[in-house]
Protein backbone atom coordinates (compact mmCIF):
# COMPACT_ATOMS: atom_id res chain seq x y z
CA UNK A 1 0.00 0.00 0.00
CA UNK A 2 1.40 3.42 -0.96
CA UNK A 3 0.24 6.59 0.78
CA UNK A 4 1.05 10.10 -0.45
CA UNK A 5 1.63 13.14 1.74
CA UNK A 6 1.38 16.42 -0.14
CA UNK A 7 3.37 19.19 1.57
CA UNK A 8 1.90 22.06 -0.47
CA UNK A 9 0.01 23.50 2.50
CA UNK A 10 3.40 24.26 4.08
CA UNK A 11 4.79 25.90 0.96
CA UNK A 12 7.12 27.45 0.02
CA UNK A 13 9.45 27.01 3.02
CA UNK A 14 9.51 24.46 5.84
CA UNK A 15 11.40 26.11 8.67
CA UNK A 16 9.46 25.99 11.92
CA UNK A 17 9.67 23.28 14.57
CA UNK A 18 5.89 22.92 14.86
CA UNK A 19 5.47 22.30 11.12
CA UNK A 20 8.36 19.83 11.19
CA UNK A 21 6.75 17.92 14.05
CA UNK A 22 3.40 17.84 12.26
CA UNK A 23 5.03 16.40 9.14
CA UNK A 24 7.04 13.94 11.19
CA UNK A 25 3.90 12.65 12.91
CA UNK A 26 2.06 12.34 9.58
CA UNK A 27 4.83 10.25 8.06
CA UNK A 28 5.35 8.17 11.18
CA UNK A 29 1.69 7.23 11.26
CA UNK A 30 1.58 6.13 7.64
CA UNK A 31 4.98 4.56 7.29
CA UNK A 32 3.88 1.66 9.44
CA UNK A 33 1.20 0.73 6.91
CA UNK A 34 3.49 0.73 3.90
CA UNK A 35 5.46 2.96 1.54
CA UNK A 36 4.95 6.70 1.88
CA UNK A 37 5.49 9.16 -0.96
CA UNK A 38 6.26 12.65 0.33
CA UNK A 39 5.55 15.21 -2.37
CA UNK A 40 7.87 18.24 -2.20
CA UNK A 41 6.60 19.86 -5.43
CA UNK A 42 5.62 23.11 -3.75
CA UNK A 43 8.55 23.28 -1.30
CA UNK A 44 11.52 25.46 -2.25
CA UNK A 45 13.58 25.16 0.95
CA UNK A 46 13.55 23.01 4.06
CA UNK A 47 15.72 24.24 6.91
CA UNK A 48 18.49 21.98 8.11
CA UNK A 49 16.95 21.73 11.56
CA UNK A 50 13.58 20.68 10.14
CA UNK A 51 15.25 18.05 7.97
CA UNK A 52 16.83 16.57 11.05
CA UNK A 53 13.58 16.79 13.02
CA UNK A 54 11.68 14.94 10.31
CA UNK A 55 13.95 12.62 8.38
CA UNK A 56 16.78 12.28 10.84
CA UNK A 57 14.35 11.30 13.57
CA UNK A 58 12.43 8.87 11.33
CA UNK A 59 15.70 7.23 10.34
CA UNK A 60 16.60 6.90 13.98
CA UNK A 61 13.16 5.60 14.99
CA UNK A 62 12.85 2.93 12.32
CA UNK A 63 16.40 2.11 11.30
CA UNK A 64 18.03 2.49 7.89
CA UNK A 65 16.55 -0.49 6.03
CA UNK A 66 12.95 0.21 7.03
CA UNK A 67 13.39 3.93 6.37
CA UNK A 68 14.90 3.56 2.90
CA UNK A 69 12.37 0.91 1.92
CA UNK A 70 9.33 2.91 2.96
CA UNK A 71 10.19 6.61 2.46
CA UNK A 72 10.00 7.96 -1.08
CA UNK A 73 10.79 11.64 -1.68
CA UNK A 74 9.05 13.04 -4.75
CA UNK A 75 9.96 16.22 -6.67
CA UNK A 76 12.53 17.46 -4.18
CA UNK A 77 14.57 20.19 -5.85
CA UNK A 78 18.34 20.62 -5.78
CA UNK A 79 18.15 22.67 -2.59
CA UNK A 80 15.93 20.27 -0.67
CA UNK A 81 17.85 17.05 -1.40
CA UNK A 82 21.14 17.96 0.29
CA UNK A 83 19.27 19.30 3.29
CA UNK A 84 17.44 15.98 3.73
CA UNK A 85 20.63 13.97 3.36
CA UNK A 86 22.48 16.11 5.87
CA UNK A 87 19.57 15.95 8.29
CA UNK A 88 19.94 12.17 8.39
CA UNK A 89 23.71 12.29 8.53
CA UNK A 90 23.56 14.70 11.42
CA UNK A 91 21.46 12.37 13.57
CA UNK A 92 24.05 9.64 13.06
CA UNK A 93 26.71 11.93 14.45
CA UNK A 94 24.80 12.67 17.66
CA UNK B 1 17.81 72.22 29.26
CA UNK B 2 19.78 72.73 32.46
CA UNK B 3 20.23 69.57 34.52
CA UNK B 4 18.73 67.59 31.68
CA UNK B 5 20.21 64.40 30.29
CA UNK B 6 20.76 64.96 26.59
CA UNK B 7 21.92 62.42 24.03
CA UNK B 8 22.70 63.81 20.61
CA UNK B 9 22.31 61.24 17.87
CA UNK B 10 25.42 61.13 15.65
CA UNK B 11 25.49 62.39 12.07
CA UNK B 12 25.24 58.94 10.60
CA UNK B 13 23.47 55.88 11.94
CA UNK B 14 24.44 53.38 9.29
CA UNK B 15 26.08 49.99 8.98
CA UNK B 16 29.50 51.62 8.42
CA UNK B 17 29.15 53.54 11.69
CA UNK B 18 27.59 50.81 13.81
CA UNK B 19 30.13 50.69 16.63
CA UNK B 20 30.15 54.49 16.90
CA UNK B 21 26.39 54.55 17.34
CA UNK B 22 26.32 51.72 19.88
CA UNK B 23 29.15 53.29 21.88
CA UNK B 24 27.14 56.50 22.13
CA UNK B 25 23.86 54.82 22.99
CA UNK B 26 24.80 52.00 25.34
CA UNK B 27 24.81 54.35 28.29
CA UNK B 28 21.08 53.52 28.27
CA UNK B 29 21.92 50.29 30.06
CA UNK B 30 23.05 52.08 33.20
CA UNK B 31 19.76 53.97 33.43
CA UNK B 32 17.70 50.82 33.94
CA UNK B 33 14.88 51.54 36.42
CA UNK B 34 16.22 55.06 37.03
CA UNK B 35 13.14 56.88 35.61
CA UNK B 36 15.26 59.91 34.84
CA UNK B 37 13.26 63.10 34.43
CA UNK B 38 14.22 65.52 31.68
CA UNK B 39 15.75 63.20 29.14
CA UNK B 40 16.12 64.44 25.56
CA UNK B 41 17.08 62.43 22.50
CA UNK B 42 18.26 64.96 19.93
CA UNK B 43 18.31 64.26 16.19
CA UNK B 44 19.32 67.78 15.09
CA UNK B 45 22.71 66.69 13.76
CA UNK B 46 21.53 63.48 12.14
CA UNK B 47 22.20 63.46 8.40
CA UNK B 48 21.61 59.89 7.32
CA UNK B 49 20.21 56.63 8.64
CA UNK B 50 19.81 53.25 6.99
CA UNK B 51 17.81 50.10 7.73
CA UNK B 52 20.10 48.90 10.52
CA UNK B 53 20.14 52.40 11.98
CA UNK B 54 16.35 52.63 12.18
CA UNK B 55 16.14 49.13 13.67
CA UNK B 56 18.71 49.82 16.38
CA UNK B 57 17.32 53.26 17.18
CA UNK B 58 13.97 51.60 17.75
CA UNK B 59 15.59 48.84 19.88
CA UNK B 60 17.22 51.43 22.16
CA UNK B 61 13.92 53.29 22.52
CA UNK B 62 12.17 50.01 23.27
CA UNK B 63 14.80 49.10 25.86
CA UNK B 64 14.45 52.44 27.61
CA UNK B 65 10.66 52.05 27.82
CA UNK B 66 10.63 48.40 28.90
CA UNK B 67 13.27 49.08 31.56
CA UNK B 68 11.92 52.37 32.91
CA UNK B 69 15.04 54.33 32.08
CA UNK B 70 13.31 57.67 31.68
CA UNK B 71 10.20 59.47 32.82
CA UNK B 72 8.42 61.06 29.86
CA UNK B 73 11.43 61.15 27.52
CA UNK B 74 11.39 63.73 24.77
CA UNK B 75 12.80 63.71 21.27
CA UNK B 76 13.95 66.75 19.34
CA UNK B 77 13.96 66.95 15.54
CA UNK B 78 13.21 63.27 15.10
CA UNK B 79 10.98 64.36 12.21
CA UNK B 80 14.22 64.67 10.19
CA UNK B 81 14.15 60.92 9.70
CA UNK B 82 10.39 60.44 9.35
CA UNK B 83 10.74 59.38 5.73
CA UNK B 84 13.33 56.70 6.55
CA UNK B 85 11.29 55.49 9.51
CA UNK B 86 8.32 55.12 7.18
CA UNK B 87 10.40 53.66 4.36
CA UNK B 88 11.57 50.78 6.56
CA UNK B 89 8.16 50.20 8.07
CA UNK B 90 8.91 51.36 11.60
CA UNK B 91 6.24 54.08 11.75
CA UNK B 92 3.82 52.18 13.98
CA UNK B 93 6.52 50.80 16.26
CA UNK B 94 8.19 54.14 16.88
CA UNK B 95 4.82 55.86 17.31
CA UNK B 96 3.99 53.34 20.01
CA UNK B 97 7.04 54.55 21.92
CA UNK B 98 5.36 57.94 22.30
CA UNK B 99 1.89 56.80 23.13
CA UNK B 100 0.24 54.46 25.53
CA UNK B 101 -0.63 52.09 22.67
CA UNK B 102 0.22 48.49 23.22
CA UNK B 103 3.66 47.93 21.76
CA UNK B 104 2.81 44.35 20.97
CA UNK B 105 -0.24 45.01 18.83
CA UNK B 106 -0.37 43.51 15.41
CA UNK B 107 0.30 45.65 12.42
CA UNK B 108 0.44 45.16 8.73
CA UNK B 109 3.48 43.10 8.12
CA UNK B 110 4.33 43.23 4.52
CA UNK B 111 4.38 46.02 2.03
CA UNK B 112 5.50 46.42 -1.52
CA UNK B 113 6.22 50.13 -1.66
CA UNK B 114 6.54 50.35 -5.41
CA UNK B 115 7.32 48.07 -8.27
CA UNK B 116 11.02 48.85 -7.76
CA UNK B 117 11.43 48.12 -4.05
CA UNK B 118 10.40 45.43 -1.63
CA UNK B 119 9.92 45.63 2.12
CA UNK B 120 9.33 43.02 4.76
CA UNK B 121 7.99 45.29 7.49
CA UNK B 122 9.45 44.71 10.95
CA UNK B 123 8.37 41.34 12.28
CA UNK B 124 8.60 40.59 15.98
CA UNK B 125 9.72 36.99 16.47
CA UNK B 126 7.63 35.69 19.33
CA UNK B 127 8.04 32.38 21.11
CA UNK B 128 4.62 31.54 19.71
CA UNK B 129 4.47 28.81 17.12
CA UNK B 130 1.17 29.81 15.49
CA UNK B 131 2.36 33.39 15.05
CA UNK B 132 5.66 32.27 13.61
CA UNK B 133 4.06 29.87 11.14
CA UNK B 134 1.65 32.50 9.90
CA UNK B 135 4.32 35.19 9.60
CA UNK B 136 6.74 32.97 7.76
CA UNK B 137 4.12 31.73 5.35
CA UNK B 138 2.96 35.28 4.54
CA UNK B 139 6.51 36.59 4.35
CA UNK B 140 7.86 33.91 2.06
CA UNK B 141 4.89 34.01 -0.28
CA UNK B 142 5.29 37.78 -0.64
CA UNK B 143 8.99 37.35 -1.39
CA UNK B 144 8.10 34.89 -4.11
CA UNK B 145 5.52 37.26 -5.57
CA UNK B 146 8.08 40.07 -5.85
CA UNK B 147 11.17 38.11 -6.92
CA UNK B 148 9.50 35.24 -8.73
CA UNK B 149 9.88 31.53 -8.15
CA UNK B 150 13.57 31.05 -8.83
CA UNK B 151 17.08 31.14 -7.42
CA UNK B 152 16.81 34.68 -6.04
CA UNK B 153 13.79 33.82 -3.91
CA UNK B 154 15.53 30.59 -2.91
CA UNK B 155 18.52 32.53 -1.63
CA UNK B 156 16.39 34.96 0.35
CA UNK B 157 14.32 32.08 1.78
CA UNK B 158 17.47 30.28 2.84
CA UNK B 159 19.04 33.17 4.74
CA UNK B 160 15.80 34.43 6.30
CA UNK B 161 14.62 31.00 7.43
CA UNK B 162 17.97 30.17 9.01
CA UNK B 163 18.13 33.62 10.63
CA UNK B 164 14.58 33.43 12.02
CA UNK B 165 15.24 29.91 13.25
CA UNK B 166 18.35 31.08 15.11
CA UNK B 167 16.76 34.09 16.73
CA UNK B 168 13.60 32.13 17.55
CA UNK B 169 15.43 29.28 19.25
CA UNK B 170 17.43 31.66 21.44
CA UNK B 171 14.57 34.00 22.25
CA UNK B 172 12.71 34.42 25.51
CA UNK B 173 10.06 36.87 26.72
CA UNK B 174 12.59 39.64 27.07
CA UNK B 175 14.60 39.28 23.91
CA UNK B 176 12.06 40.78 21.47
CA UNK B 177 13.78 39.75 18.24
CA UNK B 178 12.83 41.95 15.29
CA UNK B 179 13.63 41.16 11.66
CA UNK B 180 13.20 43.49 8.69
CA UNK B 181 14.20 43.20 5.04
CA UNK B 182 14.41 45.73 2.23
CA UNK B 183 15.37 45.22 -1.37
CA UNK B 184 15.14 46.10 -5.01
CA UNK B 185 16.09 44.24 -8.15
CA UNK B 186 19.82 44.43 -7.53
CA UNK B 187 20.26 43.76 -3.81
CA UNK B 188 18.51 42.79 -0.60
CA UNK B 189 19.31 43.86 2.96
CA UNK B 190 18.15 41.86 5.96
CA UNK B 191 18.57 43.13 9.52
CA UNK B 192 17.68 41.39 12.76
CA UNK B 193 18.29 42.40 16.37
CA UNK B 194 17.37 41.16 19.81
CA UNK B 195 18.04 41.96 23.45
CA UNK B 196 18.63 38.37 24.46
CA UNK B 197 21.42 36.35 25.96
CA UNK B 198 23.95 36.94 23.20
CA UNK B 199 26.01 34.44 21.21
CA UNK B 200 29.08 34.54 23.41
CA UNK B 201 27.20 33.88 26.60
CA UNK B 202 25.27 31.03 24.98
CA UNK B 203 28.48 29.32 23.84
CA UNK B 204 30.70 30.17 26.81
CA UNK B 205 30.12 26.80 28.49
CA UNK B 206 31.55 25.04 25.43
CA UNK B 207 34.61 27.28 25.14
CA UNK B 208 35.41 28.45 28.66
CA UNK B 209 38.97 29.54 27.87
CA UNK B 210 38.43 31.35 24.59
CA UNK B 211 38.33 35.13 24.21
CA UNK B 212 34.94 36.64 23.41
CA UNK B 213 35.66 37.56 19.80
CA UNK B 214 37.20 34.12 19.21
CA UNK B 215 33.94 32.56 20.35
CA UNK B 216 31.96 34.77 17.99
CA UNK B 217 34.13 33.66 15.08
CA UNK B 218 33.73 30.00 16.10
CA UNK B 219 29.95 30.45 16.23
CA UNK B 220 29.91 30.84 12.44
CA UNK B 221 31.66 27.55 11.81
CA UNK B 222 29.80 24.50 10.57
CA UNK B 223 28.31 22.31 13.27
CA UNK B 224 28.74 24.73 16.18
CA UNK B 225 25.63 24.89 18.34
CA UNK B 226 24.96 26.07 21.86
CA UNK B 227 22.59 23.09 22.13
CA UNK B 228 24.59 20.18 20.71
CA UNK B 229 22.30 17.54 22.19
CA UNK B 230 19.21 18.99 20.55
CA UNK B 231 18.05 18.99 16.93
CA UNK B 232 20.14 22.05 16.20
CA UNK B 233 22.71 21.12 13.60
CA UNK B 234 24.76 24.27 14.03
CA UNK B 235 24.39 24.98 10.32
CA UNK B 236 22.38 28.22 10.34
CA UNK B 237 25.01 30.93 10.81
CA UNK B 238 27.58 28.91 8.88
CA UNK B 239 25.25 28.71 5.88
CA UNK B 240 24.55 32.44 6.04
CA UNK B 241 28.28 33.19 6.25
CA UNK B 242 29.06 30.86 3.34
CA UNK B 243 26.25 32.34 1.25
CA UNK B 244 27.59 35.85 1.81
CA UNK B 245 31.14 34.73 0.97
CA UNK B 246 30.08 33.13 -2.32
CA UNK B 247 27.72 35.99 -3.09
CA UNK B 248 30.47 38.58 -2.46
CA UNK B 249 28.01 40.25 -0.13
CA UNK B 250 28.34 41.67 3.35
CA UNK B 251 27.61 40.18 6.74
CA UNK B 252 27.84 41.76 10.18
CA UNK B 253 27.25 39.78 13.35
CA UNK B 254 27.42 41.88 16.50
CA UNK B 255 26.90 40.22 19.85
CA UNK B 256 27.62 41.55 23.31
CA UNK B 257 31.10 43.06 23.03
CA UNK B 258 32.25 41.45 19.79
CA UNK B 259 31.88 42.39 16.15
CA UNK B 260 32.30 40.05 13.17
CA UNK B 261 32.27 41.36 9.64
CA UNK B 262 32.61 39.61 6.31
CA UNK B 263 32.85 41.58 3.09
CA UNK B 264 33.10 39.08 0.27
CA UNK B 265 36.02 36.82 1.24
CA UNK B 266 37.55 39.20 3.77
CA UNK B 267 36.78 38.67 7.45
CA UNK B 268 37.51 40.54 10.66
CA UNK B 269 36.42 39.87 14.25
CA UNK B 270 37.17 42.47 16.89
CA UNK B 271 36.15 43.76 20.29
CA UNK B 272 33.35 46.32 20.27
CA UNK B 273 31.16 48.44 22.58
CA UNK B 274 28.55 46.43 24.44
CA UNK B 275 25.25 45.51 22.83
CA UNK B 276 23.15 43.35 25.14
CA UNK B 277 21.95 40.78 22.64
CA UNK B 278 22.70 40.02 18.99
CA UNK B 279 22.50 41.99 15.75
CA UNK B 280 22.79 40.41 12.31
CA UNK B 281 22.92 42.45 9.13
CA UNK B 282 23.48 41.12 5.65
CA UNK B 283 23.43 42.50 2.15
CA UNK B 284 23.18 40.18 -0.83
CA UNK B 285 23.81 40.81 -4.52
CA UNK B 286 20.93 39.44 -6.48
CA UNK B 287 23.15 38.96 -9.54
CA UNK B 288 24.85 36.02 -7.75
CA UNK B 289 22.08 33.87 -6.29
CA UNK B 290 23.52 31.33 -3.86
CA UNK B 291 21.40 28.46 -2.65
CA UNK B 292 21.61 25.41 -0.43
CA UNK B 293 22.92 23.29 -3.31
CA UNK B 294 26.01 25.53 -3.55
CA UNK B 295 26.77 25.26 0.17
CA UNK B 296 25.81 21.77 1.30
CA UNK B 297 27.65 19.25 -0.82
CA UNK B 298 26.35 16.09 0.70
CA UNK B 299 28.76 13.21 0.33
CA UNK B 300 26.54 10.66 2.00
CA UNK B 301 25.81 7.31 0.39
CA UNK B 302 22.29 7.09 1.70
CA UNK B 303 19.94 5.13 -0.50
CA UNK B 304 17.14 7.67 -0.27
CA UNK B 305 14.49 7.09 -2.92
CA UNK B 306 14.29 10.40 -4.76
CA UNK B 307 11.78 10.33 -7.64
Amino acid sequence: MINTIDLSEYAPVISSDSVAKTIYNLIKEQIQEGEVVIDFSAIRIISTKCSKLIFGQLYKDFGPQFFFDRVIIKNANENVRPSISDGIESILQD
Amino acid sequence: MNNALVINLPERIEINYLTTFIRKMNSFYKYKNCKIHQFYLVASYLKSIDIIGVLLLYKFMEYSIMNNCFFRPRTIDIHRINSQIAEYGFGDLISSCYSSRNMYEEYKRLKTISSETFLVSPIIIYKDNDNRDRIEKDCFRQIMRFYGDGDISGMIFMVMSELISNFYSHSDDQSRSIIVAYGNHSSVEVACADAGEGIIQSLRHLFPHKADNEILKIALKKGVSSKPESFHMGYGMWMIDEAVRMNRGRLVVYSQNSYYERISSSVKCISAPLWKGTIVYLKLNLSIPINVKHIIRSSSNFKIQFI
